[in-house]
């Protein structure tokens, strides 16, 4: 009905032989795209486009489809050089990037001719004949380069799977180079962060203020409208339970910068690419483009109410434990941070929006030896066991927040476990009229010793393809965003996903070893360093403008 | 329309089966019934299949699991396109179940499963009838009575 809406005429077969004999007869110059299943009684998607590509030298773009959205289906069809792996069920936003990617296709195909045509009748010499013989060899390099730099994501892929299985569950839904474009963009961002803080400055706090308070994460709520406010609210109530709130520092109601400046190349990327928006992470800039315009990180912002909270970078003392905010999104509730307090505590600098006062001047700097910049999960027994300090931190008692259960995700998505049998037993209650989910694992809370990353790598997060993490801001696809506020980065992105190793701590109430704690911070930056090294060495030679040409 | 009455809001369908009914206009004025009727009847021949598949399962046989995946990945494939959301849900468990070769819990997702298509299907059933009887109560004119001094 799109095609038709759009006036494309499309042939439709039930078989794949079907497909191929369509193809032989009406020939593959008259197809500018074949959109194939994966699973099919006769031939899997795979044999046929294997078999197209062996027929047919100019290669109708060949677009999987699949019910099946387990990684490895989706890394086959790559390999087998599919232009796009889409997973069911099947919304208009995919139609329309497939019908603009052909269009897009087509449209460079007639200028390639075109020039060629061109440069055969300009020269009958010696020399157009080799520009010919160079054209036609360039014509069959590009096949290669194309493979080469598929080759390329590919091995990106396996990394960022083995890594940060969250993070590759986000890009795996599509072969689309931008969103793994923005993926790898949204890495380099956070190495780049993470240096920006190693050389940022001191943050220090009034050491009689603060307690150990927890320091959770907040899943993010992926429900298209009125979850900003809960969970905001939510997070105001915990830094309102900051103690220096106490001082009139910290405002109820705080509004924080987004992280990145709004104006980015990822709309030049985006016309470049001609492609539909929907799911684009480059659609919104600001994620792609970090704007640390000093040492302080302060961050521009824009009039977006979303919640983030600035990134920065604390140096932790001897005596103290470490602190940091990132960048996230409350809107999307993708994290939630309630900074570590120490006896000798730490504020962390928040930077307000415009409609909100600048807090930073009002917290002392402290000196921290972390340079940690992610997230981390309060769930770090062993140093809250080894105590710390505590002196009227009644508010931040208990103060974690728990990760949302299902019942905040969207309500097709689910949550399977790695290693847990799936009990069928469990679905009887959740199935019903009122129920609109399943949930596999009661432990999802991540309320335990476990860290974050054994929580992350333990569970799998099963989404349709019509929810996209990526998407950005758009309501109908979980934005996460109120109907008045348009989203120039996406709300579904967890920004935890670039922590790849990320920590856990958690402090309670009682006296804690902070030697202990800086070491196992020192160690844990320390690898996390290692491993963005070595990521970066890994995107190095994947730059952003192959990922481009490549696809 | 009543909430009761609402698949989509008992959460048995989601937005995709919105979707759907957008894709339908002037020229295609019976789409989405004529697609829900399709999957009706494919489904009814993929449970039937997924019945026959659980009952000749011998734990631990691989084929057997093979051939129950496939048809589940079908169904699954179907009702998500569809936007049977609670339905989707319960193939995947019962994917869960195969791919662990639980023969009892592919049984129990099995019934599950039938349990959730039989909803669907009133449900949907009850939201043509009610759509079919709006469009006929529009087309309904009264004759126009005279006035009466």
């Amino acid at each position: 009905m799109v095609s038709s809406a759009q006036s494309i005429p499309v042939v439709t077969v039930k078989h794949a032989n079907d497909a191929l004999c369509a193809l032989r007869i009406k020939g593959g110059g008259a197809f500018d795209l074949v959109v194939s299943d994966v699973h099919m009684p006769d031939m899997n998607g795979f044999e046929l486009q294997q078999a197209i590509a062996q027929e047919f030298n100019n290669l109708p773009v060949v677009c999987k489809m699949s019910a099946d959205d387990k990684e490895s289906v989706a890394l086959k069809g790559l390999e087998n050089g599919a232009a796009f792996f889409i997973y069911k069920p099947v919304c208009p936003d995919d139609v329309r990037d497939l019908w603009q990617f052909a269009a897009m296709k087509k449209k460079s195909q007639v200028v390639i001719e075109d020039t060629t045509t061109s440069e055969d009748k300009t020269s009958m010499s010696a020399s157009s004949v080799n520009e010919d013989k160079m054209n036609k060899k360039d014509s069959r390099e590009n096949p290669l380069k194309r493979r080469d730099l598929m080759k390329k994501k590919e091995n990106l892929l396996n990394l960022l799977r083995k890594k940060s299985p969250k993070l590759f569950g986000l890009i795996r839904y599509t072969t689309d180079s931008w969103k793994l474009l923005g993926a790898l963009a949204l890495i380099k961002y956070r190495i780049f962060l993470r240096r920006v803080s190693d050389a940022s400055y001191k943050i220090q706090y009034s050491a009689d203020h603060y307690k150990g308070l927890s320091r959770n994460f907040m899943r993010s709520s992926i429900e298209s409208s009125g979850i900003t406010s809960p969970s905001s609210t939510l997070v105001l109530n915990k830094f309102n339970k900051f103690p220096y709130q106490k001082h009139g520092q910290f405002p109820a109601n705080v509004d924080f910068a987004p992280l990145a400046n709004p104006e980015a190349s990822s709309s030049n990327l985006i016309t470049q690419s001609g492609f539909g928006q929907s799911r684009l992470i480059s659609n919104k800039a600001n994620l792609l483009k970090p704007n640390i315009g000093n040492a302080n990180l302060m961050i521009h912002q824009n009039d977006r109410p979303c919640v983030r909270l600035a990134q920065n970078s604390f140096q932790t003392r001897p005596s103290l434990i470490q602190g940091h905010i990132s960048n996230i999104s409350l809107e999307d509730l993708s994290t939630a941070l309630s900074a570590s307090f120490d006896s000798s505590l730490i504020s962390p600098i928040v930077n307000p929006s415009t409609n909100n006062y600048d807090v930073s001047s009002s917290f002392t700097n402290i000196a921290t030896t972390s340079n940690y910049v992610g997230f981390s999960i309060s769930n770090i027994k062993h140093l809250a066991e080894s105590g710390h300090s505590s002196s009227g931190l009644d508010s931040c008692k208990g103060a974690t927040i728990n990760l949302p259960s299902h019942e905040e995700l969207q309500s097709n998505s689910i949550v399977v476990p790695n290693a847990n049998i799936a009990n069928v037993d469990e679905l009887a209650p959740n199935v019903g009229a009122n129920s609109n989910y399943l949930l596999f694992d009661d432990n999802i809370n991540g309320i335990g010793d476990e860290q974050l990353s054994d929580v992350i790598g333990d569970y799998r997060v099963l989404m349709p393809s019509n929810y996209l993490p990526l998407n950005c801001g758009e309501e109908i696809n979980g934005g996460g965003l109120i109907h008045d506020q348009s989203a120039d980065f996406s709300p579904m992105f967890d920004f935890s996903e670039l922590d790849l190793l990320s920590t856990q701590q958690q402090l309670e109430e009682g006296d804690f070893d902070t030697t202990i704690l800086a070491d196992h911070v020192n160690i844990q930056n320390q690898t996390q360093r290692d491993d963005d090294d070595f990521l970066e060495s890994l995107l190095a030679p994947f730059d952003e403008d192959q990922t481009l040409e490549g696809i | 329309m009543k909430r009761a009455l609402c698949p989509v809001c008992s959460g048995s369908i989601d937005e995709q089966f919105l979707q759907l009914q957008q894709l339908q206009d002037e020229s295609s004025p019976n789409f989405v019934s004529e697609v829900v009727n399709i999957y009706f009847h494919e489904s009814e021949k993929l449970l039937r299949n997924l019945r026959e598949d659980c009952l000749v399962v011998v734990d631990k046989e691989f084929s057997d699991y093979k051939k129950m995946g496939i048809h589940l990945n079908q169904f699954m494939g179907s009702s998500s396109s569809i936007g049977a959301q609670r339905v989707r849900n319960v193939c995947v468990a019962f994917r869960a179940a195969s791919e662990q070769n639980n023969r009892a819990g592919c049984l129990r997702a099995l019934e599950l499963l039938e349990y959730e298509y039989c909803y669907l299907k009133n449900k949907l059933h009850e939201l043509f009838q009610i759509e079919q009887q709006r469009i006929l109560a529009a087309g309904v004119r009264y004759p126009q009575q005279p006035n009466n001094p």
